[in-house]
């Protein structure tokens, strides 16, 4: 019978409404929330932003509020994206949420690469000897590239059944 | 040689390993761009495994919904 094959065990993550549009997500609600939550501790007073190494990224313009306010942004968007597209999906509202993603994912993957080339160049005329955040921000900014080419890919118009008929009876309504 | 060492030095600082990354990422994210513009457009659209494509450990609340729109596409399929 289709009700008796539970029992007490419950899933770990409760499905979200939102659901099967976000569990395959997982690694851009990853990255998503680690913006915000980088932008809120750079934003904190102090030296926030770790500044041997990145020292020269600051002086080159991104200093911590400009990171904060970057991170900031893009994360809410990202958020907000990752949230609304399971609901926006008809055919009057296009793939908006997903090219969102997609533009977000880049931001992260540009900005993921360029703390790893700092922390290379560092690794090599400073310090001489690599940091262990390399591969953390190396394989971020890959995966973020990744996460591009699944946010394009999702960027379709799924015109559903019920969409449709939507559209048609408010043209035949006028 | 004296253009050479320039050149090295050019190369070697760190504005201009920052710009040339930041470019080949740019051209990453650009190529992923179209490579997914073009897979979208002509690729197939993938096959449709169920009512959602979620790990069965997530339906196992609305299973009756799921059985229920279940029967209706088989009733719709014929």
């Amino acid at each position: 019978m289709p009700g008796s094959n539970g029992g007490p065990r419950r899933p770990l993550l409760p499905m979200h409404s939102a659901g099967p549009y976000s569990t395959y997500r997982l690694f851009e609600w990853c990255m998503a929330t680690m913006m915000v939550l980088i932008a809120f501790t750079l934003a904190m007073p102090g030296d926030t932003m770790e500044r041997n190494a990145l020292k020269p990224i600051a002086h080159m313009g991104f200093s911590e509020p400009n990171m904060a306010l970057i991170f900031g942004c893009v994360g809410s968007v990202r958020v907000m994206a990752l949230f609304l597209n399971g609901y926006i999906n008809n055919v009057r509202i296009g793939p908006k949420g997903a090219y969102a993603r997609a533009a977000g994912a880049a931001v992260g993957c540009a900005i993921m690469g360029q703390f790893a080339t700092a922390l290379v160049y560092d690794a090599f005329t400073v310090a001489h000897a690599p940091s262990f955040v390399i591969p953390v921000f190396g394989t971020l900014a890959g995966f973020e590239a990744i996460s591009v080419y699944i946010a394009v890919l999702d960027g379709v118009s799924r015109k559903s059944r019920i969409g449709k008929a939507l559209a048609a009876l408010e043209e035949v309504r006028g | 040689m004296d253009w050479l060492t320039f050149l090295k030095d050019v190369i070697a600082t760190q504005q201009f390993l920052q710009i040339f990354v930041g470019g080949c990422t740019m051209m990453l994210i650009g190529w992923m761009v179209t490579r997914a513009r073009g897979d979208r457009d002509h690729l197939p659209p993938p096959a449709p495994v169920g009512i959602a494509d979620v790990p069965p450990p997530f339906l196992q609340g609305p299973r009756e919904a799921v059985d229920l729109m279940r029967e209706l596409r088989d009733l719709a399929r014929r």
